[in-house]
């Protein structure tokens, strides 16, 4: 049962960056390979807002803050200073970004991880149904869907995140309504990274703060997108739960160096047998 | 046409067979660093090709050279192959396996390859971590001595010699390549992948070869770099190699060029290595270049030369 919820903990943190990652693809059609960047400077953030402020409040807040600021920096690199016509530059782009960030971090602060507190709760455990589990894993998952719902409603219900879809759906028929397209791009980039910085605050006391921290959580976020798709936020959600799950089994049936060859699979096996996403209505080939 | 091919043949290994010889001149630590540059020039070169002409962006030329390092190590120490035998194997074994993942990736619209290849990249270090006696683990192999039937022992000095050899006909083919029908097929796909169809290019075909051909060569320039540093260890190969690569060949130019992918190895690896300039700076320095590279110079330096060369060509005509 602890180790379910470790799983699913996991698994949320990569649904949390597979989301941004997806909301940015669908915005603007480029993958940001600097997402687990953005997340490492949040928990960095994260990490020395909780020496200067007690209240969880405000550390959320300045974590946050450093994520939508990682987002906003993605997005001007990628928008601004490169031209959109070429998506392959846009990408390499967002690669260079990921260098420069690591290379960054590493200089400031050495490759030797730094601790981080749990958040709100500390390291405390809880009753849940007859099994203890530690807090913080069932803060993770509360965070993640509560962060999950508040996107569905934003771009489900409220007309400025009707509009971000709309941008997404088509850019030039959006501009056409009077849509501000590339403010609502920027926003794409800002929440994506904010995302991120959320996924920052909750995996930093799991796997503590360090440059390359980011490296090892992108490649099960992709993974995770693509079996959602790569188009659906309920996607993403589900395939990073998902894969959390069935990398938490891996490792315990097959050991610890077995997790990223299970993942590659599930990755190559999506991608031959159902190449649009698992949850979706099979369509046409995508271009 | 076809004598001139024989002839640009011949030229090209006349021509590999006197850089080496020049090169091996060089006083020993410096033709150890022109080995190095070879091997950089040799990914750059099979990257541009991959990224330049056929328009993929692939993040596994970091991978590949592991595959080729850790592979011409294993054949020849555990398996117990000949050198001769050894090299070409990996090569084969780095073009079917970069086969088969564009083959599964190809399908999909090109970023799924990036993310396949880095985690084509991230299995393979895994592996080679947890490999135990037959990977080394995290302390990786030492490469044994060398030998080939008429010459035991060979130095690192020859090894250079032969990158360099290599370089220079792997330079040779690929222009070679770049002008034939595949190279203006993979150019043709690059720039319009339905009009390329239309005229009869069989789009995934053409994908897939480039792909084959550039993780065959990389993988080779992997076997040199591990023979020339007499190690292979995990931590080499990490995915900011393959952003090194990747820099290298924006820099050089997504264009196809094979001119820019031969001088931007030498401005970018060769000098600051010549004058040990960068140091701990050295991931802000290429990780800057490539963005500035990017923003200023999206054509890369090809673009700035090409023009300088067809008219020193015109000039040189002129005059003779």
């Amino acid at each position: 049962m602890s180790l379910f919820f470790g799983g699913l903990a996991l698994g949320a943190v990569y649904a949390l960056l597979a989301i941004g990652v997806v909301l940015v693809f669908r915005a603007s059609g480029v993958v940001n390979f600097a997402q687990g960047e953005v997340m490492m400077v949040s928990a960095y953030t994260y990490v020395f807002a909780s020496q200067y402020f007690t209240s969880p409040a405000m550390q959320l807040v300045c974590a946050l803050a450093a994520g939508m600021l990682g987002g906003l920096l993605c997005f001007w690199v990628a928008h601004i200073l490169l031209p959109t016509s070429t998506k392959i530059a846009q990408v390499i782009g967002t690669l260079a970004i990921l260098i420069l960030l690591q290379a960054g971090a590493r200089y400031l602060y050495t490759d030797v991880p730094m601790r981080a507190e749990a958040w709100i709760f500390g390291d405390r455990d809880i009753e849940f149904f007859g099994t203890s589990l530690p807090v913080n894993s069932v803060l993770i998952l509360v965070v993640t869907t509560v962060a999950t719902a508040a996107l569905f409603f934003w771009q489900g219900s409220t007309l400025y995140g009707r509009a971000v879809r709309a941008v997404a759906e088509d850019e030039w028929r959006a501009a056409l309504c009077g849509i501000h397209v590339r403010t609502t791009l920027a926003v794409s980039w800002g929440v994506g990274g904010m995302l991120a910085g959320i996924a920052g605050i909750l995996i930093s006391p799991l796997i503590g703060v360090f440059p390359t921290m980011g490296d090892n959580i992108l490649l099960p976020a992709f993974i995770g997108a693509v079996m959602g798709g790569f188009s659906s936020i309920l996607g993403a959600l589900i395939g990073g739960l998902a894969l959390g799950l069935i990398q938490t089994y891996a490792v315990v049936t097959f050991g610890g160096a077995m997790k990223e060859v299970v993942m590659f699979s599930v990755f190559i096996l999506v991608l031959l047998c159902r190449p649009s996403g698992l949850f979706t209505v099979q369509q046409s080939r995508k271009v | 046409m076809n004598l001139l091919r024989r002839q640009s043949v011949f030229s090209t290994f006349l021509l590999a067979l006197a850089v080496a010889a020049v090169v091996s001149f060089l006083p020993s630590y410096r033709l150890f660093l022109v080995g190095q540059l070879a091997v950089v020039i040799i990914v750059t070169v099979a990257l541009t090709v991959l990224m330049g002409a056929a328009g993929l962006l692939a993040l596994s030329s970091a991978a590949f050279m592991a595959v080729g390092a850790y592979g011409a190590v294993i054949a020849i120490s555990t398996l117990h192959f000949p050198l001769w035998l050894a090299v070409p194997l990996v090569v084969v074994i780095g073009g079917v396996s970069g086969g088969i993942l564009g083959f599964v990736t190809l399908r999909m619209s090109g970023f799924y390859l990036a993310i396949a290849t880095l985690g084509l990249l991230q299995v393979l270090l895994v592996g080679l971590k947890h490999g135990g006696t037959l990977t080394g683990g995290g302390y990786g192999l030492v490469v044994p001595p060398l030998s080939l039937p008429m010459l035991a022992d060979i130095s690192t000095e020859q090894i250079a010699c032969f990158a360099v050899l290599m370089m220079v006909l792997i330079v040779g083919g690929s222009v070679n390549i770049m002008r034939s029908r595949i190279g203006r097929a993979w150019l043709a796909v690059r720039d319009n992948e339905p009009a390329a169809q239309m005229q009869g290019i069989n789009v995934s075909q053409m994908k897939i070869l480039a792909f084959v051909f550039s993780s065959a060569v990389i993988s080779l320039a992997g076997a040199l770099h591990g023979f020339l540093l007499g190690v292979t260890n995990p931590n080499a190969y990490l995915v900011n190699l393959s952003i090194f690569h990747i820099t290298l060949v924006v820099v050089g130019g997504m264009t196809g060029s094979i001119l820019g992918a031969v001088i931007s190895p030498i401005v970018l690896f060769f000098l600051p290595e010549v004058f040990s300039a960068l140091g701990e700076w050295r991931d802000f320095f290429y990780g800057g270049i490539l963005l500035l590279t990017l923003v200023f110079m999206p054509l890369g330096i090809s673009s700035k030369l090409q023009p300088l060369l067809l008219r020193w060509r015109s000039g040189k005509k002129a005059s003779a």
